[in-house]
């Protein structure tokens, strides 16, 4: 009886194909004894354990191959999950049992009773476990003196389990080689990496928000979105310039009239509610100034960002013109690499502006002007963390021009290192922001600043933060008195 | 052989141009500026790739009805806003295209932050360890700090604010970007020594 390589199945011998799964049998490794069901290799012809010829003489002498019933082969996704077909406890013993066909119906020749050694030849520590009324056939155990002692310790079950269970990794030699040839390959061609990943710290879930609880925190985000249409500026007044704000207007302010300012914006739609009115406010008191402002970006939607601020402030100031007063150089790729050339020259950058297609050298807006070192101040709208990174990696570190970054109230805190290096001059950041510069340099109110709404935001999650906390508190506070209710009462029981 | 001189080429030219980031020669200069101009050519290239890829990845159209949809609106939306963008370069039917269909719909995504950003509130906010106390604290004490009347409450808001972002914000922070810096200069190093080779 030999083995299938692809399923394990036991298959008479001669078989051509597997009677389970229908795989070509050639290439099997193992040999089953018909008599004492050892594993054999498959070049053995007879079996290591009893001696019995393995070509299935004997096995198979009531049962010829044809005889065994075939079962139609079902391929590997038609076949039940593991668990399905582990057989529960109250499940009929055999297949037959089940009113099923049983795959392999030649029974295996089990080794007689007589042919069992005799307790007294047994060792001493398995005599508890042996069949005393059976009686050892000297011819049998000169043949074998294992015979009789299969099934005889309880655990053996298992062991021959764990025996029988590595067959299955082992049987496809050559795929087993060929998934040895890939792994060394990868191996080999795979860059070294350069240490395990770090521990994933995954926080407890916390208990999700009741449906309800869901509707209502949205009900009172969308009353903040909407604040500012109804507050009348409620926070306007309040607002005061922080000194970096003060500082950074102060520097603006030093720009000469006629000077210039390189600008970056390097955000997109998503971040344009909170950053607009920051642009707007500084690039305004800029213009108003009549100090060119050359616009560039690094990012493909900032582009739509440039047009849109720029073309506001244009149509607040009619003498700031494009290409006299200011100008939109385009779409810088390569982030780094990007950056990198901008710091070496704009002209080589940027062949031409955006806008008009224009040399650099024939607009107005770039006279004196072919390197970022020429320029008065370079200002970075950036709604990450990442874009005022690169430009003080490639650009400031190279050049040493003055880098004040415009960013988003999320992105700030990751600036803080730059700014305390002195890399980055001023970080200005948020919708307040906006209202504090716009105070600073004298500017009145825009009704886009919509202080009163990111104001009502924060106010909602603060007050998320302290209710959630205070029902939690209440809640905790309500267990430990019911213990301790329920303690009393226990006491006062005994 | 092929494969030893992508290994050289990409050692020469790394460090290239790591001299001419550190060195003042003009020869290193020029071969620097030169060989930064062609990354600029080659990210150009790479967004043309990538304009391939995504019309092959959804003209197979072998997805669900309405991912077939979809992917028969991107397509739509993407050839339209090319051939705008090539023959009208910054002219007012792309303005019109980023003012009314792009600029809506990336702001709407940018909105619902503002949703996500309360229900973490909930999850996060909650007082379970001494970690979730310093970040409560913390937290509120921003979060005041963001309002434009803090100052009017208390006039020290605005100092803890700042040490908040100075000290410990400025800490963490550096502590991640120093690990960054290493990373990227390890990296970098096993590139140039040509222990690391993925390009070839």
């Amino acid at each position: 009886m030999i083995l299938c390589p692809s399923c394990s199945q036991r298959n008479p011998e001669g078989a051509k194909t597997c009677q389970a799964c229908g795989e070509p049998m050639e290439g099997f490794v193992y040999r089953i004894c018909p008599s004492c069901d050892a594993v054999n290799a498959a070049e053995s012809a007879f079996c290591h354990r009893c001696l019995t010829p393995l070509d299935g003489s004997v096995a198979l002498d009531s049962a010829s191959a044809d005889d065994v019933p075939v079962t139609p082969y079902t391929p590997p996704s038609a076949m039940p999950k593991p668990e399905a077909r582990a057989r529960p406890k109250s499940a009929p013993a055999s297949a037959a049992d089940a009113g099923m066909t049983p795959i392999i119906t030649t029974p295996v020749q089990r080794p007689s009773a007589d042919s069992r050694r005799a307790p007294a030849d047994l060792p001493a520590h398995l005599n508890t476990y042996g069949d005393a009324a059976s009686t050892p056939d000297p011819l049998t155990l000169a043949r074998d003196p294992l015979v009789g002692l299969d099934r005889l310790l309880p655990f053996e079950e298992g062991v021959l389990a764990a025996q029988r269970s590595p067959l299955k990794p082992a049987r496809r030699e050559r795929d087993r080689s060929q998934e040895d040839a890939d792994l060394f390959h990868r191996v080999a061609t795979e860059p070294v990496r350069m240490g395990a990943a770090g521990r994933v710290v995954v926080p407890a879930a916390a208990p999700p928000l009741p449906r309800w609880g869901r509707a209502a925190l949205y009900l009172l985000v969308l009353l903040a979105a909407l604040a500012p249409w109804w507050s009348g500026n409620l926070a306007g007044p309040f607002v005061q310039p922080r000194p970096s704000v003060m500082a950074m207007a102060d520097d603006l302010a030093a720009v000469p009239e006629g000077g210039a300012a390189l600008v970056a914006f390097d955000y997109g739609p998503g971040a344009a509610g909170e950053l607009d009115p920051l642009a707007t406010a500084a690039l305004q008191a800029l213009a108003a100034r009549s100090v060119r402002i050359i616009a560039l970006s690094s990012d493909p939607a900032g582009l739509g960002q440039a047009q849109r601020v720029l073309g506001a402030i244009a149509a607040e100031l009619p003498d700031y013109r494009y290409g006299a007063d200011y100008v939109l150089l385009g779409f810088v790729p390569g982030q780094e690499a990007g950056l990198r050339a901008v710091g070496e020259s704009l002209a080589g950058a940027f062949p031409a502006d955006y806008a008009q297609a224009s040399p650099l050298t024939a607009l107005p807006a770039m006279r004196d002007i072919t390197t970022v070192r020429d320029v008065d101040r370079l200002i970075v709208i950036a709604d990450d963390g990442q874009a005022p990174r690169r430009w003080v990696e490639q650009v400031q570190s190279r050049t040493g021009v003055g880098i004040d970054a415009l960013v988003t109230a999320a992105v700030e805190p990751l600036l803080a290192p730059y700014r305390q290096s002195g890399q980055l001059g001023h970080v200005v950041s948020g919708a307040t922001g906006a209202v504090e510069y716009r105070r600073a340099v004298g500017i009145p109110a825009d009704a886009r600043d919509q202080t009163d709404g990111y104001a009502a935001l924060a106010i909602v999650l603060l007050g998320v933060a302290l209710i959630t906390n205070a029902a939690e508190a209440a809640s905790w506070g309500r267990r430990v008195v019911g213990n301790r209710r329920a303690q009393g009462r226990s006491d006062r029981g005994r | 052989m092929a494969r030893i001189l992508a290994i050289v080429a990409a050692v020469v030219c790394g460090l290239l141009v790591l001299a001419d980031f550190f060195l003042v020669v003009p020869v290193i200069d020029a071969l620097g500026a030169a060989l930064i101009e062609g990354v600029l050519i080659l990210a150009a290239f790479a967004l043309i790739l990538g304009v391939v890829n995504l019309l092959g990845v959804h003209t197979r159209m072998n997805g669900s009805p309405s991912a077939r949809r979809y992917s028969a609106i991107l397509l739509v939306a993407l050839v339209v806003t090319l051939i705008v963008g090539l023959l009208h370069p910054a002219s007012e039917q792309l303005t019109w295209i980023f003012d009314y269909l792009y600029f809506p719909l990336q702001a709407t995504m940018g909105a619902l932050l503002a949703f996500f950003l309360v229900s973490a509130a909930y999850r996060a906010f909650k007082l379970r360890s001494a970690s979730a106390v310093i970040l409560l604290v913390t937290s509120l004490v921003v979060l005041i700090t963001q309002l434009p009347f803090s100052a009017a409450l208390s006039p020290l808001l605005p100092a803890v604010r700042e040490w908040i972002f100075a000290i410990p914000v400025t800490a963490g922070v550096r502590g991640i970007l120093l690990g960054v810096a290493l990373g990227t200069t390890a990296t970098a190093l096993r590139v140039l020594l040509a222990v690391d080779h993925p390009y070839a």
